[in-house]
C-alpha cells in the first residue's frame, strides 16, 4: 500500500494525505485526523465512536434510574407503614 | 422578580399563582387522591393506636396504594412548577405544551422525590429531620428535573438549588405558622356552612357539631390535609422563585437582567 503522503484525503480530494484512519483505514489529511491513544482515527469514526460511548452510557443512566426507582419505591412503602406504625403506638 | 427575602419569594409566588388559576385546579387534582389516602391511613392509624403494629399487611398495602396515588401527583407538580416559571418569565398565558413533561426531566424529579420520600419515612420518628425533608421534597420539584435521569446527578441538583439556607428555613417557618391559620380557617368556614344549611335552608344539623369539632381526630386530620391542599400551589410557586434566583445568581443572568434595567432607566 502506497504511504498516506502521496495520496489525497478522502474527505478533501484537494489536499495532501496525512494519516490512515486505523477504523476505516482511509488516508485523510492533518485536519481531518486525531491521534488517540498513540492510534490515528479520522473524524467520522472518532464521531461514531463517542456517540456509541454516549447511547451507552445513556443506556446505563436510565437502567440504573430505573433500578433505583424500583428500590426506593419498595423502600418508602416499607418505611411508610413502618414509620406510621410506631407513631401510632407513641401516640 | 421582588425583594430577596423569604416575603419576596412569597409575593412573587402569590403573584404567579393568581395568573394560573387551571394549573392550581390540575396541582389539586392530581394531589387529591395521594392527600386522602394519606388522611385515611392516619385516620386509621389513629383508630388502631398502639393495635396498629399488628396490622402490618393492611398498613402495606395503604402503603403501597399512597405510593402510586403520589407518583401521580408528581407529574402534576412538575407541570404547575412549569407553569410558575413560565409565569416568572412571562406575561402572556401558559400554552397546553407545558402538559407534556419531557421524560427526562421527570425522570429526574422521579428519582430525587423517592429518594428524599424514602428519607422522610425513615427518619419520621426523629422529628428534626422531617421538616427539612418537606423542604428537600419540595425542591425537588423545581431543581431536580435539571439532573436528568441519574438519581446523583437529579439529587445534586436539589442540593445546588438550595442556595441561601436561611431564606429557605425563614420560609418552612412561614409556611409552619401559614399551614394552622388556614386550618382554622377552613375550620370556621365548615361552622359558617353549618350554620348556613342550620338555619337558612332549616337542615337538621344537631349530629354534625360532634363531627365538626376539633377534638374529632378524622375532622382534624382533613383539616390539616385541607390546609396543606390549599398551601401547596404557593409553597410549590415560592420554591421555584427561590430556586430560580439561585440559578440566575449562578449563571449570571441576575446581573445581566440589572444592567439592562439600569440602561432602560438611563
Amino acid at each position: 500500500m502506497a504511504s498516506p503522503v502521496f495520496q489525497s484525503c478522502a474527505h478533501h480530494p484537494d489536499r495532501r494525505g496525512f494519516a490512515l484512519c486505523m477504523s476505516c483505514r482511509k488516508v485523510v489529511c492533518q485536519e481531518c485526523a486525531t491521534t488517540w491513544d498513540g492510534v490515528n482515527h479520522c473524524r467520522t469514526c472518532l464521531e461514531s465512536r463517542g456517540a456509541a460511548v454516549l447511547s451507552r452510557k445513556r443506556v446505563r443512566t436510565w437502567v440504573g434510574c430505573a433500578i433505583f426507582c424500583v428500590a426506593a419505591f419498595a423502600m418508602t412503602a416499607r418505611g411508610l407503614a413502618w414509620s406510621a406504625a410506631m407513631l401510632a403506638r407513641l401516640w | 422578580m421582588t425583594e430577596d427575602g423569604a416575603l419576596g419569594l412569597i409575593d412573587d409566588a402569590a403573584d404567579a399563582v393568581g395568573r394560573l388559576p387551571e394549573w392550581v385546579g390540575l396541582l389539586w387534582l392530581t394531589a387529591l387522591p395521594a392527600r386522602l389516602l394519606l388522611a385515611f391511613f392516619c385516620i386509621r392509624l389513629i383508630q388502631l393506636g398502639s393495635d396498629a403494629v399488628h396490622s402490618g399487611d393492611w398498613a402495606r398495602r395503604i402503603a403501597w396504594l399512597l405510593l402510586v396515588a403520589w407518583l401521580a401527583s408528581l407529574w402534576g407538580r412538575q407541570v404547575f412548577v412549569r407553569a410558575c416559571r413560565h409565569a416568572f418569565q412571562s406575561e402572556r398565558p401558559a400554552s397546553r405544551a407545558l402538559l407534556r413533561v419531557p421524560a427526562r426531566e421527570m425522570a429526574g424529579h422521579l428519582a430525587a422525590a423517592l429518594a428524599i420520600e424514602a428519607l422522610f419515612w425513615a427518619l419520621l420518628l426523629t422529628f428534626v429531620a422531617p421538616p427539612f425533608l418537606l423542604l428537600a421534597a419540595g425542591l425537588a420539584a423545581p431543581a431536580a428535573p435539571a439532573g436528568g435521569p441519574g438519581p446523583l446527578d437529579s439529587l445534586r441538583e436539589v442540593w445546588r438549588g438550595v442556595g441561601p439556607a436561611f431564606r429557605l428555613i425563614r420560609l418552612l417557618i412561614l409556611f409552619g405558622i401559614a399551614v394552622p391559620i388556614a386550618a382554622l380557617n377552613l375550620h370556621f368556614f365548615a361552622h359558617g356552612v353549618l350554620w348556613l344549611a342550620g338555619g337558612i335552608a332549616s337542615l337538621d344539623v344537631t349530629g354534625w357539631d360532634g363531627v365538626l369539632a376539633l377534638a374529632n381526630p378524622a375532622y382534624a386530620v382533613l383539616l390539616f390535609t385541607g390546609a396543606c391542599l390549599l398551601l401547596e400551589p404557593v409553597w410549590l410557586a415560592a420554591l421555584t422563585a427561590h430556586v430560580e434566583r439561585v440559578r440566575a445568581r449562578g449563571t449570571g443572568d441576575d446581573l445581566r437582567r440589572w444592567f439592562a434595567e439600569l440602561r432602560v432607566g438611563a
